[in-house]
C-alpha cells in the first residue's frame, strides 16, 4: 500500500502542480498585457481548472480504493460516447497546441452502472492519451468496449494505470492497455 | 541573451516563453530531456532551464549529460519542476543544477532567477 500511495501522491501532484502553474502563468501574462482576455491562450486556464476538477475526484477514488472504502452512488445514465466528445471539446486548444488530430467513431453507448467512476476515470484516460500522442489519436465505441489507439506515442503510460486497471475491475470493467492502444470494456 | 527552455508541458511552456521573451531572452524550446541536449549543443545557450519529469531523457539525466559537456560544466542550469519535496530538491543540486524552482511558480520569480544565475555567472 505504501507504493501505491507515493505512485498516486507523485502522479496527482505532478499533474495538480502543473496546471496551477498553467493558470498562474496565464493570469500573470494577461495582467502584464503579454496576452488579451479573448486570446486563445486564455482557454488554458480554462481547460487547466477542468482538468484540475477531474483530477480531484480521481484522487479520491484512487484513495478510497487504497483504503477499501466503498464510493457510494456510483450509479447513473452515462452516454460514454457524449461524454468523449465533450472531454474533447472541453480540451481543444490543449489538442491544438499539442497538433494532435483526435478522431472519434462508433454510436452511442449508454450505461447504467457506476457511471461515476467511469465517467472521471474515462476522462482521465483520454487526457493522458492526448498527452502521449504525437500526431494523431483515434476513439472507438462500440457496444462493448472504447479503444483508444494512439498513433506515434511519446512515452510509457503513467504507472497509475495499474491502479486505474485494479479500480475498473472492482467496478465491472476491464481496462488492458500497452504504449500504443487503452481499451476498456465493459 | 539565448536561454533553452525545455517542458514537455506545452500549455506551460508555450506562456513561460512569452514572458521571457517579453524579458528579452531569445528562447529555444525543448519538448524532452534528449531534444534539450541535441539543441544545446547546436544553439550553446547562456542559461538552461529544465523540466524534470519529461519523457525519453528526464531533466535530472538531461542536466548531468549536459554537465559532461566542457562547453556546459559552468553554464547555469535551473531546474523546474512539480517535485517540491526536500529529497527531490537534493536530487536536482546533485544532478548538477544551480537552482531549484518549484510549480506552481510565478514566471516573475523565474526571470529574477535567470537574472541573479547570469549576474553570479
Amino acid at each position: 500500500m505504501k507504493k501505491e500511495l507515493i505512485k498516486i501522491y507523485e502522479y496527482f501532484s505532478h499533474n495538480f502542480r502543473t496546471c496551477t502553474s498553467t493558470i498562474v502563468a496565464t493570469l500573470e501574462a494577461l495582467k502584464m498585457d503579454l496576452i488579451n482576455v479573448n486570446d486563445e491562450e486564455m482557454n488554458s486556464v480554462y481547460e487547466s481548472a477542468y482538468i484540475m476538477d477531474i483530477l480531484d475526484i480521481s484522487l479520491n477514488i484512487c484513495i478510497d480504493h487504497l483504503i477499501q472504502k466503498e464510493v457510494k452512488n456510483t450509479d447513473y445514465e452515462l452516454n460514454v460516447t457524449n461524454l468523449i466528445k465533450k472531454f474533447l471539446d472541453e480540451q481543444k486548444s490543449f489538442i491544438l497546441l499539442n497538433e494532435v488530430e483526435t478522431n472519434v467513431s462508433g454510436d452511442d453507448l449508454v450505461i447504467y452502472k457506476n457511471g461515476y467512476i467511469l465517467k472521471y476515470l474515462l476522462q482521465l484516460i483520454i487526457f493522458e492519451a492526448i498527452k502521449n500522442s504525437l500526431d494523431f489519436l483515434n476513439i472507438r465505441v462500440s457496444d462493448k468496449e472504447v479503444h483508444i489507439q494512439i498513433n506515434n506515442p511519446k512515452d510509457n503510460p503513467p504507472v497509475i494505470f495499474n491502479l486505474l486497471a485494479d479500480i475498473f475491475h472492482k467496478y465491472g470493467f476491464k481496462f488492458t492497455f500497452n504504449d500504443k492502444e487503452y481499451t476498456l470494456e465493459f | 541573451m539565448k536561454v533553452l527552455l525545455a517542458d514537455d508541458e506545452l500549455r506551460l511552456r508555450k506562456v513561460v516563453v512569452l514572458h521571457l521573451k517579453k524579458a528579452g531572452f531569445d528562447v529555444i524550446e525543448a519538448n524532452n530531456g534528449k531534444q534539450a541536449i541535441d539543441l544545446a549543443k547546436t544553439y550553446n545557450p547562456e542559461i538552461i532551464v529544465l523540466d524534470v519529469m519529461m519523457p525519453e531523457v528526464d531533466g535530472i539525466t538531461a542536466c548531468k549529460e549536459l554537465r559532461k559537456l566542457p562547453e556546459f560544466t559552468k553554464t547555469p542550469i535551473i531546474m523546474l519542476t512539480a517535485k517540491a519535496t526536500s529529497d527531490d530538491i537534493e536530487v536536482g543540486k546533485n544532478a548538477g543544477a544551480n537552482e531549484y524552482l518549484t510549480k506552481p511558480f510565478s514566471p516573475k520569480e523565474l526571470i529574477e532567477k535567470i537574472q541573479e544565475q547570469m549576474r553570479n555567472g
